[in-house]
């Protein structure tokens, strides 16, 4: 192995490097126990079969052809892949691996390299059957084909990585990663054959291509066979077997330039309409305040003042450059306007702590505040908020997590009498003492929404029975469990006053919940119970069936209810037809063609309000059923169809109605 | 005095602008001040004095009526060229006229 250290030539750095890396490998690897290598650097045989083979490996590598060898092989020494193989180390779990593989990774040997090495097993192993492999018979016949080719030329690296992949695969685990490898790209192969690719794709690599000479040397035209020197701008032939020569490549050079260009501009203009709708516009000019808001927020860094522009557009701007993510201390500052009773600063990634408590004090008199992607706000903000908005009654946080839950119960003493709306999201300090601070300051609570609080459990949901004058209810991905008994205790205390409830991703509610809310919610007009999967057919149907207490249902989510079915469906529309606005049927999979023909052709009519309707994901909507649907709800405004393959360009709707998502606008 | 299919717009430092009608109405306020039944005065004198906008903002407020009319029905639409410093002007000119 002294021979090791000569062939890699490192200096004297690298091999300090190289000793602290085996030193660091060696704490690493004794748990796998996988033979050490000791400090100097040169390995010692310590009887393990596995270093026998690393060993073999490199002696006669070195009778075959030193410098192929310590090409591939022996790269030069990199700290940089040093480190990135300790990173994996500390990751991922891995199994014990042959000193050889453990080898080659601290050398960087790619996939690709590995890929290589596979084929030429695969051919060697179809062109002779006794080599013992495993992967051999179920490699596709093209391959075999192709094995005749590649064996022919076959070289002496060639032989040594196939004898390297060959030991590797009797030394230990790692064979099956390999041989899942080989069976892959032996697919991949066959693929390739059958297209009879050009290869101009260039990332996928090509065992079959004619290798790509270098700039400088000589090569024959593919196409009229005369000898030209290749160059950095030589143009592959159309087969894809070889390069041309300057006549032959500047003669389709325009033509192909054109073409380009064009399929660029054609996709850039594709992608721009796919952008207006989902901006929810028609194409058609736009208003003169949304040109005048778009230009103002574009230019928001140069604004002094707003001035006296109204909330609703100044509210609007201020969506426009949190979307842009422009939203700052400095550009919070223009929409502080005192006197005002409403704010939202939809992003306040890019404010910090101070900023954020600014606003209490130019703006005292706020009832409504919102921030969101607060996690900048703190304690101390959070107090001061509740010593100086006097007023407040609705206050949305989203993602507080600095502030603590001593200091939610400080601040629910203080603001929770005047509180009537609350929404709490994306924090993990949320936890029942701080529902139970909640429930018992905020009575007067109408609107609660709480999602994605990590420590959000039943306890938690079973304290909300307290809150008697609730008529809106979030309880959406919560981080514990969720049980129906809990929310049914919640439904049985507080759902005859409700009037919105959003179970979203409460992903362990049973049919029992869905009873209950037919039972306690008369008043109901809005329900989102999104991926909720264990509901069944049978409970969803019971809902519906019967529920003359309530009057119908004006917002709907089923989004992922992934048993709802075509019986569902009509139950929900014989009930809430007449009063349906929204209506998300995104990934009901089990709704099927004639299903959704016959709740067009016979309930489709009760449908009048209908204004937007979500079928992404149902396989079975196409061109037939969106016209039928355009044409009997006169309000209908938009149809989202992401994901739905069989809706086209030729869909003829009103101009009123927009269908997003389609796969043509965007392809 | 304008022909009937047109009006006539001013400005409050006395710039008068003749724009078609149907550009015009564009703004649902400018078309209820025109509606002969409601006889507003501008109604009968097919004339609107608007206090509130100097010639530069009626100026770009008369181009989009026509931009709007021109493109109505069309896709694709090019957006409008505003300079940017009248954009908070215009955008208090298009709360007043709802457009």
């Amino acid at each position: 192995m002294g021979s090791y250290l000569s062939t890699t030539a490192k200096d004297p750095d690298d091999v300090t490097e190289w000793i602290t890396y085996q030193k660091r490998k060696q704490e690493l690897e004794t748990k796998h126990k996988v033979t050490n290598r000791q400090g100097s650097g040169v390995s010692e045989n310590q009887g393990t079969s596995n270093l026998e083979v690393h060993n073999g490996n490199l002696e006669r590598g070195k009778g075959n052809s030193k410098e192929t060898k310590s090409e591939t092989i022996l790269q030069p020494f990199s700290p940089k892949g040093v480190k990135s193989r300790q990173n994996q180390g500390a990751n991922g779990v891995r199994g014990p691996n042959s000193a050889l593989t453990e080898f080659l990774r601290s050398r960087g040997i790619t996939a690709n390299e590995i890929r290589r090495r596979a084929e030429q097993r695969a051919a060697e192993a179809a062109a002779t059957p006794e080599t013992p492999d495993d992967t051999s018979s179920a490699l596709p016949a093209a391959v075999a084909i192709a094995a005749a080719a590649t064996t022919s030329a076959t070289t002496p690296a060639a032989r040594r990585t196939r004898r390297a992949v060959a030991e590797e695969s009797e030394a230990g685990p790692s064979t099956a990663a390999v041989s899942t490898s080989t069976a892959s790209t032996g697919k991949k192969s066959k693929k390739r054959k059958k297209g009879g690719d050009g290869g101009d794709d260039g990332d996928h690599w090509n065992p079959y291509a004619k290798a790509i000479p270098v700039p400088g040397q000589i090569d024959f035209c593919a196409e009229c066979n005369c000898r030209f020197t290749v160059t950095a701008y030589s143009r592959n032939g159309l087969d894809g077997d070889g390069l041309l020569c300057n006549t032959c490549g500047a003669r389709d050079a325009k033509t192909q330039k054109a073409d380009k260009k064009k399929r660029v501009q054609v996709k850039r203009a594709k992608k721009s309409t796919a952008q207006l709708i989902l901006d929810g516009s028609n194409g058609g000019p736009k208003s003169l305040r949304e040109l005048c808001i778009n230009l103002v927020a574009k230019y928001i860094d140069d604004v002094e003042a707003l001035g006296d522009i109204g909330t609703m557009n100044m509210d609007l701007i201020c969506q426009i450059i949190a979307r842009n993510r422009r939203l700052n201390s400095n550009t919070m500052k223009l929409f502080l306007d005192p006197g005002s009773t409403r704010l939202n600063i939809y992003d306040c990634s890019k404010i910090e702590a101070d900023e954020l408590q600014s606003i209490a004090a130019i703006v005292p008199t706020l009832r409504h505040l919102s921030l969101a992607f607060c996690g900048n706000i703190n304690d101390a903000v959070l107090d001061y908020y509740a010593e100086k908005l006097t007023s407040l009654t609705s206050f949305h946080l989203g993602g507080p997590f600095l502030v603590t839950k001593a200091c939610y119960d400080r601040f629910f003493r203080v603001v929770g009498p005047r509180l009537t709306t609350l929404i709490l999201t994306d924090t993990a300090r949320v936890n029942a003492d701080v529902i139970s601070s909640l429930v018992d300051n905020c009575q007067n609570l109408t609107e609660l929404r709480l999602s994605d609080l990590n420590k959000f459990d039943d306890e938690c949901v079973r304290l909300l029975t307290g809150l008697g004058k609730l008529e809106i209810l979030q309880i959406s991905n919560p981080g514990q469990d969720v049980t129906s008994g809990a929310v049914i205790d919640v439904l049985n205390s507080v759902g005859s006053g409700l009037k919105e409830l959003d179970l979203s991703r409460c992903i362990g509610l049973t049919d029992e919940v869905l009873n209950a809310i037919h039972d306690c919610c008369p008043r109901l007009q809005i329900l989102s119970i999104e991926d909720c999967e264990l509901f069944t057919e049978a409970g969803l149907g019971s809902l519906f069936v019967n529920w003359t207490k309530n009057q119908g249902l004006s917002r709907v989510n089923f989004s992922r209810v992934i048993n709802f079915s075509d019986d569902n469906l009509t139950s929900l529309l014989r009930h809430s037809g007449g009063t349906l606005e929204i209506l998300n049927l995104n990934s009901c999979g089990k709704l099927t063609y004639a299903g959704l023909q016959a709740f067009l052709v016979k309930e489709g009519d009760c449908m009048k309000r209908l204004e937007d309707i979500d079928l992404g994901f149902i396989r079975q909507v196409d061109d037939m059923i969106v016209e039928g649907l355009a044409k009997r709800c006169a309000n209908l405004r938009v149809v989202k169809v992401w994901g739905v393959p069989k809706m086209t360009q030729m869909v003829d709707v009103p101009r009123s109605v927009t269908v997003v998502g389609r796969e043509a606008d965007l392809l | 005095m304008a022909e009937t299919n047109s009006v006539v717009l001013v400005s409050n430092d006395n710039f008068q602008f003749v724009v078609r009608k149907s550009a015009a109405t564009v703004s649902p306020a400018i078309k209820s001040m025109l509606d002969r039944r409601s006889n507003f005065a501008e109604a009968r004198e097919n004339k609107i004095v608007f206090q509130n906008m100097n010639a530069v903002i009626l100026e770009k407020v008369c181009e989009y009526f026509y931009y709007n009319e021109k493109y109505r029905d069309a896709k694709d639409v090019p957006d409008m060229d505003i300079p940017p410093e009248l954009a908070l002007e215009l955008l208090m000119v298009a709360d007043f006229l709802h457009t």
